[in-house]
């Protein structure tokens, strides 16, 4: 049974300028220090076939997915290779206008492959989601990764 | 690029046609050209397959990722286009036009321009190719209109 984790966020940045830095797979490795590589083998402005190399404590783990945007409202993921430990890994973030910033929202569907695992890994995710929003709104302030 | 849209009357229920429509099961059944539909990854939101298909007696494949947007739509882009297109996006949905329940299928096409041709020559191939593949979604959509058998 697939299970839902979501955390939000104000960022100062507009709508335009938080839609650009996600979809931007360049910014990932700035943004985030465990990201090794990101690339795009596919990206037509608004689908993308991803790869991202992230470190897990030394060792190296290669994401695939695919990527839907809707400027400059939405990007939507799916990892069809999912990470170890999970069944499926789908979400999107979410942009909304709030005053001069942007209420961004980090969303993730999952499902283990133990279903005894699920409260666990949905407490890692939502770990890992607040700090992909703090690492982005860091960017997008001129601060460091 | 070159933007198509075919539409048919509905004579079934909208989610019996979606659900079709996302089966590559229900492709194999009521669509002779396809030789086969490989799905990879189906998570019922997303879905990736690799298709074999009949396209004027060559067998042509794709690569597509398919995505449920709501209810009675599903878009679609091709990372590997079927040759001889360079470029394939589009969608299948369900949509009310001056009141009758129709289904409608909607793509986003650009040759190859490898080809050394001119300007009007390639314009001209688009559209060959384009007026074929509207006749040819004329033909699916009423496959997927009428429900099985």
């Amino acid at each position: 049974m697939s299970r839902t984790v979501s955390v939000e966020r104000a960022f100062e940045a507009s709508p335009e300028a938080v839609y650009g830095a996600y979809w931007g797979l360049e910014n990932w490795p700035r943004a985030l220090s465990n990201i090794v590589d990101a690339g795009a083998d596919y990206d037509d402005g608004v689908h993308q076939c991803f790869t991202m190399v992230v470190d897990k404590d030394g060792a190296r783990e290669t994401v695939r997915g695919v990527r839907i945007g809707v400027p400059f409202a939405k990007v939507e993921l799916c990892q069809f290779v999912p990470p170890p430990g999970f069944r499926v890994m789908r979400g999107e973030w979410r942009f909304a206008p709030s005053g001069t910033g942007t209420q961004v929202v980090a969303e993730r569907v999952y499902e283990t492959s133990d279903p005894a695992g699920g409260d666990a890994a949905g407490a890692l995710l939502k770990s890992l989601l607040e700090k992909n929003l703090v690492a982005f709104d860091r960017l997008l302030s001129g601060g460091a990764a | 690029m070159r933007d198509i849209r075919v539409q048919h009357p509905l004579a079934i229920d909208p989610s019996g046609a979606m659900n079709a429509i996302w089966s590559g099961a229900e492709w194999d059944a009521r669509w002779d050209a396809i030789r086969s539909f490989d799905v990879r990854y189906d998570d019922g939101v997303h879905q990736i397959a690799r298709i074999v298909l009949d396209w004027s007696g060559d067998d042509v494949a794709m690569d597509v990722v398919r995505f449920r947007t709501d209810a009675n739509r599903i878009d679609f882009f091709c990372p590997n286009p079927p040759r001889p297109l360079s470029y394939q996006s589009g969608s299948w949905g369900v949509e009310s036009v001056d009141g009758e329940c129709v289904l409608v299928a909607a793509r986003r096409i650009a040759l190859d321009p490898a080809l050394p041709e001119s300007g009007d020559a390639h314009r001209e191939r688009l559209e060959t190719y384009a007026g074929q593949l509207e006749a040819r979604l004329s033909r699916i959509l009423e496959r997927f209109a009428r429900g099985p058998g």
